[in-house]
C-alpha cells in the first residue's frame, strides 16, 4: 500500500508539469494578446501606434520572447512562489488568487457536503424502494435537476429572490457587509447566501448521483451473497449497510478525483452569472483578454487539485475495495 | 438578503459559544465576533447626516477635531463655482452603482474619474475650463498658456502645482520606458509637444506646428500627476526604484510606476476627482469611494463639492443581473450595459417598483450598423469590385431598412447612410439619405453596372475571372449593441437576393481586430458603430475619410496618412485631398475656418461613399432614481465626454 501510494505521489509531479504545458500553451493558441487587447483600447481612443511603439510595449510585457521562454520565466517564478504579474489587473497573480481561492474552496466545498448529503440517502432510497412513489418522485426531480442548464435555475432563483424574498441579487454578502473586515457577523451573511449557488451548483451533481447509486445499489442487492446474508436472519437495514452499500460506494470515492476540479471549473458560468467572487469568473475574463500569467495559474491551480482529488479517491478507493488493494500488492 | 433578516445570534450566544475568548477579542475594539458590518454606520446615519453648509458634516466632524484644516484652507483662491443642473443640493448619501467586470473601468471614469483641464460644459457643445483656470492659445495656434488655480490641493492635502504638469509630461507621457507610445494629442506632425514651466501655476505647451484640435482634446486627456508620490517609483528621481519594484514582487519599476499611478488599483494615489477610491479594483467585489476633502469645486452659494458622501461599485460579471438590479431600484442611476433597445420594455415596466425615471441620451452615433467593404482587400479582383461605387450603391439599394428597423430596431431609427446626425451642424440631408431607398430593381442595374452581369447556376454572379462573388462580413463579439448580429443576419440575406453571395462571420473582437490590422489586413468586410455624428465629428472622423485604423474601409490608406507616407498605400487623388484639408484644419485655430474646411472634407466623403450605413437611432436613454437629483433629462452620449460625468456628479445629490 506504502510503495503504492509513494508511486503515486512521485507520478504527480510529472503530470502536473506536463498539463502547465499544455495549458500555456493551449492559451497562446489563439491570434492576438494581451497587447491586441491594449491596442484595440488605445486606437478607439484615437491613438495611432506604429510598429516600433508596439515592439517597445511587448518587449515591456515579455511578449517579445518565444513561448518556451514565457513558459520557463513563469514556471520558473512559481517554483520561487511567485506566480507572475496580471497584466489586466497590473497586480500579482498571487494576490489576486489569495481573494478569490478562500470563497471557491469554501464554495466547493459546501456544494460537495451538499450533494452527498442529499444524494445518498436519496439514492439509497430509491434503490431500496425500486419503483415506488417515492423513488418515482426523486427520479423525475433527479432528472429536472440534471436536464436544465444551472446558469438557467441561477437566473431563476435570482429572479425569485428578487421578486419574492427582496433578495439583493448577485455577489456572495448583502449590501452592508460587502467591504466590511470579516467577522460573524460576515459569516453569518455569508451562509445566508451560500446557499443559492450550492444549490445550483449541486443539483446536476446531486442528480448523477442519485442515479449512480441507485444502479448500482441495485445490482448488489439481488447478489446471493446478500441473499446468504439475509437467510442467516441478518436484520434488513444493518445488512444493506454492512454489505451491498459498501460495495456501490464505489463510484462516490471514485469520483472525488473530479469532483474537487469540477466544482472550480464547473461554476464558472454560475459564478459569472450569480456574480460570484470566486476564481470561476476570474479564469473566464483573463482567458477572454489572454492574461496569460493569471490564465495559465489558475488552470494549473486547477490541475494540481484534480490531481489531488485523484490521488485521493485512489487511496480512498483502495481502502474501500480489497480488490483494488490486492491487485496492487 | 438584507442583515436584518438573517438570524443573528444574540449576545449571550456569543458568550456561551466564544466564552473567554469573546471578552478579550472585544476589549480590542475590532472584534472578529462582532456582528455588525465593521467600519462605517453610513447605512443608518444618511438620514440624520444630510445637511447643508459649507462643507459636508463629516468634514466639519473632522476639522473640529483638528485632524483636517478649515474649508477656507482647502479650497484654491478661486473655486471652480458648479452651476447645478435643478437647484442647490445637500450633503450625504452613496451612489450606488455596478460594474461588469475589472474590465469596466470606462465606468468608474466616466462617473468618479473626470477631471481633466478642460471639459465638456454639460451639454457638450462647448469646452470650458476645468482643473484649469484657463488655457489660452497664441494667434497661430502653436503656443498654449495654462495656468493653474492657486492654492489648489491634492486629496492628500499637498499643492498641486506647474510641478505637476511637467512631472506628468515629461517623465511620464515622454518617458520612452514608461509610455512606449507618444500620445498623438500631444503631438503634432508625428513629433511631439514641449512644456516649458513658466512659474509655480502656469505652463506653456509649444507644439512644432499649429495643433488647431488641443483645446477640445485637452477636455478628454490629461498629462498630470502627483509628483510627489510618483516620483519615488520614478528611476529617475529614486535610483533605487528597481529595488522597491522586486521588494513588490514586480519585475521592473515601470511595472511599479504602473501599478502605483492606477486611480481605481491604488488608493494611496492621490487625485484631484471629487472622490477618493477607498477600496480598490481587485480586492473583494466592491469598488467603493468617499468624498475628497480638497475638491475644488463649490455650488452657487459657495458650499464645497461634492454633496454625496460616498460611491459603491458592486463588480458583477453578468449584465441580467444589473437588469435585474436596476428594475429592483437597486442602482441610483446608469447609463450603460442596460440600455439597449429590447431592455427598454422591461424597465418601463418595472419604474414604479424600481422607482426611477428615463433620461435621454442624444446620441453622437450617427449609425447602429456601418457596413465597410474592404478597399484595400488583398484578392486584387475583389478589390477592384470593392473600390467600384456603383457595387457599393447597388448592395445599398438592395438593403429593405424600414424592414430591418421593424424587426431588429424595436421599430425606432431612421433609415441612414454614415453621414452626420440630422442635429449635427454638418448635417447634409443628400449624404444621409443618398442611396437608401429599398429598390431591387435598381439594386441589380447598379450590380450590373459595375460588370458583375455573369451569373452562376445558382443564381450567383461571377467575378470577372469566372469565381462566385462571394465574402464574408465580420462582426465583433461581443459586440457593442445587439443590433450587429441580427442586422448583419438581414444585410448578407438581402444580398443574396440580389446575386451576391455573402455571408456573416462571427469572430472574438479580439481576433476582429487582428485580422483588421493593416499589417494583417485580411478582413472581407466588416461591422462597426458610426462614430462622431453629432458634436465630436471634427475629432472623430473616422467613416468620413481614412482616418484611423478604424476606419475599416482602407487600413493601407489610413496608415499611409498616419505614417506621413512611410508605411500603407497611397490613396486615390480624392482622398489624399481629404487628408491634405484634414491636416489643413488641425493647422487652423479659427473655428468658423475649421468648419469651412470639414464641410469639404465631408462633401468629397458624399462622393465617395467609403461605407454602407443602415439605421440611426437618435436618442438612447439612461435610468434615474426618483430620489436621485441633478442629473439633466437630456444629455450627449460620447465617450469623449464621459457621459454621464460631463453633467457634474459632483452635484448630484440624494433627497
Amino acid at each position: 500500500m506504502l510503495t503504492y501510494m509513494g508511486r503515486r505521489i512521485l507520478l504527480m509531479i510529472p503530470t502536473v508539469f506536463a498539463i502547465s504545458v499544455v495549458a500555456f500553451i493551449i492559451i497562446q493558441l489563439p491570434p492576438g494578446d494581451y497587447l491586441t487587447t491594449i491596442v484595440s483600447q488605445l486606437q478607439s481612443q484615437g491613438d495611432q501606434i506604429d510598429k516600433a511603439q508596439l515592439a517597445a510595449l511587448s518587449a515591456r510585457y515579455g511578449l517579445d520572447q518565444p513561448v518556451y521562454v514565457q513558459y520557463l520565466k513563469w514556471i520558473g517564478g512559481i517554483l520561487h512562489g511567485d506566480f507572475g504579474m496580471s497584466f489586466a489587473w497590473n497586480k500579482p497573480v498571487s494576490a489576486l488568487l489569495g481573494d478569490t481561492l478562500g470563497l471557491t474552496i469554501v464554495l466547493a466545498i459546501t456544494t460537495l457536503l451538499f450533494t452527498w448529503a442529499v444524494a445518498f440517502p436519496i439514492g439509497v432510497y430509491s434503490a431500496v424502494r425500486q419503483y415506488s412513489v417515492g423513488d418515482y418522485v426523486a427520479t423525475t426531480l433527479g432528472f429536472l435537476g440534471l436536464a436544465v442548464p444551472n446558469f438557467l435555475i441561477a437566473l431563476v432563483l435570482m429572479w425569485v429572490g428578487l421578486n419574492y424574498f427582496g433578495l439583493s441579487v448577485g455577489g456572495l454578502n448583502s449590501q452592508d457587509y460587502v467591504d466590511s473586515a470579516w467577522n460573524l457577523g460576515k459569516v453569518i451573511d455569508l451562509l445566508a447566501h451560500l446557499w443559492v449557488p450550492v444549490v445550483v451548483i449541486g443539483t446536476a451533481g446531486t442528480a448523477g448521483l442519485v442515479r449512480v447509486l441507485r444502479a448500482n445499489l441495485l445490482d448488489e442487492l439481488h447478489k446471493p451473497y446478500v441473499v446468504a446474508a439475509r437467510a442467516r436472519g441478518m436484520p434488513e437495514r444493518r445488512l444493506t449497510v454492512k454489505y451491498p452499500l459498501r460495495v456501490a460506494l464505489n463510484p462516490f470515492v471514485s469520483t472525488i478525483g473530479w469532483v474537487l476540479p469540477g466544482l472550480v471549473s464547473g461554476e464558472v458560468i454560475v459564478a459569472q452569472v450569480l456574480s460570484l467572487p470566486t476564481t470561476g469568473p476570474l479564469l473566464l475574463n483573463a482567458l477572454k483578454s489572454q492574461d496569460m500569467y493569471l490564465a495559465g495559474s489558475v488552470i494549473l491551480i486547477v490541475s494540481v487539485l484534480t490531481v489531488i482529488g485523484t490521488l485521493i479517491s485512489d487511496i480512498a478507493l483502495a481502502w474501500l475495495d480489497p480488490r483494488v488493494r490486492l491487485s496492487h500488492r | 438578503m438584507t442583515p436584518s433578516d438573517t438570524p443573528r445570534p444574540s449576545r449571550r450566544d456569543l458568550l456561551v459559544w466564544g466564552g473567554g475568548a469573546f471578552a478579550t477579542a472585544s476589549l480590542s475594539g475590532c472584534s472578529f465576533l462582532s456582528t455588525d458590518p465593521s467600519g462605517k454606520k453610513a447605512a443608518a446615519g444618511d438620514a440624520a447626516q444630510k445637511a447643508k453648509g459649507k462643507e459636508a458634516p463629516m468634514l466639519a466632524q473632522l476639522v473640529k477635531e483638528g485632524k483636517l484644516p478649515k474649508v477656507g484652507q482647502r479650497l484654491p483662491k478661486t473655486p471652480l463655482v458648479v452651476q447645478p443642473a435643478e437647484k442647490v443640493g445637500i450633503y450625504g448619501g452613496t451612489f450606488r452603482a455596478v460594474l461588469v467586470n475589472a474590465a469596466d473601468t470606462s465606468w468608474l471614469g466616466r462617473t468618479m474619474g473626470y477631471e481633466a483641464l478642460m471639459r465638456f460644459d454639460p451639454t457638450g457643445r462647448k469646452v470650458i475650463p476645468n482643473i484649469a483656470e484657463s488655457v489660452t492659445p497664441n494667434d497661430s495656434g502653436d503656443e498654449f498658456t495654462i495656468k493653474l488655480r492657486e492654492g489648489m490641493k491634492w486629496s492628500d492635502g499637498k499643492p498641486f502645482t506647474a510641478d505637476d504638469l511637467e512631472f506628468g509630461f515629461n517623465d511620464w507621457l515622454l518617458n520612452a520606458d514608461l509610455s512606449p507610445v507618444v500620445p498623438d494629442w500631444i503631438s503634432s506632425v508625428g513629433k511631439p509637444a514641449k512644456l516649458t514651466k513658466v512659474n509655480d501655476v502656469t505652463v506653456k505647451v509649444t507644439f512644432p506646428q499649429p495643433n488647431g484640435l488641443f483645446l477640445s482634446k485637452l477636455a478628454y486627456n490629461t498629462f498630470f500627476a502627483p509628483k510627489h508620490y510618483l516620483q519615488k517609483f520614478h528611476k529617475k528621481y529614486n535610483p533605487d526604484a528597481d529595488k522597491l519594484a522586486k521588494q513588490a514582487k514586480l519585475t521592473a519599476w515601470t511595472d511599479l510606476y504602473g501599478s502605483k499611478n492606477d486611480h481605481w488599483g491604488n488608493p494611496e494615489l492621490p487625485t484631484l476627482c471629487a472622490w477618493v477610491t477607498k477600496n480598490p479594483l481587485g480586492i473583494g467585489s466592491r469598488v467603493t469611494f468617499e468624498r475628497n476633502p480638497y475638491y475644488f469645486k463649490t455650488d452657487p452659494d459657495g458650499s464645497q463639492l461634492p454633496y454625496l458622501d460616498r460611491a459603491n461599485f458592486d463588480v458583477t460579471s453578468d449584465v441580467q443581473v444589473i437588469l435585474l438590479k436596476a428594475s429592483a431600484g437597486e442602482l441610483d442611476m446608469t447609463t450603460r450595459h442596460i440600455n439597449t433597445l429590447p431592455n427598454k420594455p422591461v424597465l418601463a415596466r418595472g419604474r414604479e417598483k424600481g422607482q426611477y425615471h428615463f433620461i435621454t441620451l442624444e446620441n453622437t452615433v450617427m449609425n447602429d450598423i456601418v457596413i465597410s467593404l474592404n478597399l484595400n482587400h488583398k484578392d486584387p479582383v475583389l478589390r477592384k469590385i470593392f473600390q467600384d461605387k456603383n457595387f457599393r450603391i447597388g448592395l445599398s439599394h438592395a438593403m429593405d431598412r424600414p424592414e430591418m428597423i421593424k424587426s431588429v430596431f424595436q421599430r425606432q431609427g431612421v433609415p441612414w447612410q454614415a453621414a452626420p446626425d440630422e442635429r449635427s451642424e454638418f448635417y447634409d440631408e443628400e449624404f444621409a439619405k443618398q442611396f437608401t431607398e429599398y429598390d431591387v430593381a435598381k439594386a441589380n442595374s447598379f450590380l450590373d453596372k459595375a460588370g458583375l452581369t455573369k451569373k452562376d447556376s445558382a443564381g450567383f454572379r461571377l467575378r470577372p475571372d469566372g469565381k462566385r462573388l462571394t465574402f464574408q462580413v465580420e462582426v465583433a463579439s461581443p459586440s457593442l449593441t445587439p443590433s450587429w448580429v441580427d442586422g448583419t443576419t438581414l444585410v448578407v440575406e438581402y444580398w443574396q437576393k440580389v446575386g451576391v453571395d455573402a455571408k456573416l462571420k462571427n469572430e472574438d473582437r479580439t481576433l476582429f481586430y487582428e485580422r483588421k490590422d493593416p499589417t494583417a489586413n485580411e478582413h472581407d468586410a466588416g461591422v462597426w458603430m458610426g462614430d462622431g455624428g453629432l458634436l465630436i465629428e471634427k475629432l472623430e472622423p473616422r467613416w468620413y475619410f481614412p482616418f484611423s485604423s478604424e476606419s475599416i474601409y482602407a487600413e493601407l490608406w489610413q496608415q499611409w496618412f498616419n505614417t506621413y507616407g512611410k508605411q500603407g498605400e497611397e490613396p486615390p487623388a480624392e482622398t489624399r485631398k481629404q487628408m491634405e484639408l484634414y491636416r489643413k484644419l488641425v493647422d487652423t485655430i479659427d473655428e468658423q475656418e475649421q468648419k469651412a474646411i470639414y464641410k469639404q472634407i465631408l462633401q468629397i466623403a458624399k462622393e465617395q461613399f467609403y461605407c454602407i450605413g443602415c439605421v440611426r437611432i437618435p436618442n438612447t436613454y439612461g435610468i434615474v432614481k426618483n430620489n436621485f437629483h441633478n442629473v439633466p433629462a437630456k444629455m450627449p452620449e460620447a465617450s469623449i465626454m464621459a457621459t454621464p460625468a460631463l453633467s457634474n456628479p459632483e452635484q448630484w445629490y440624494k433627497s
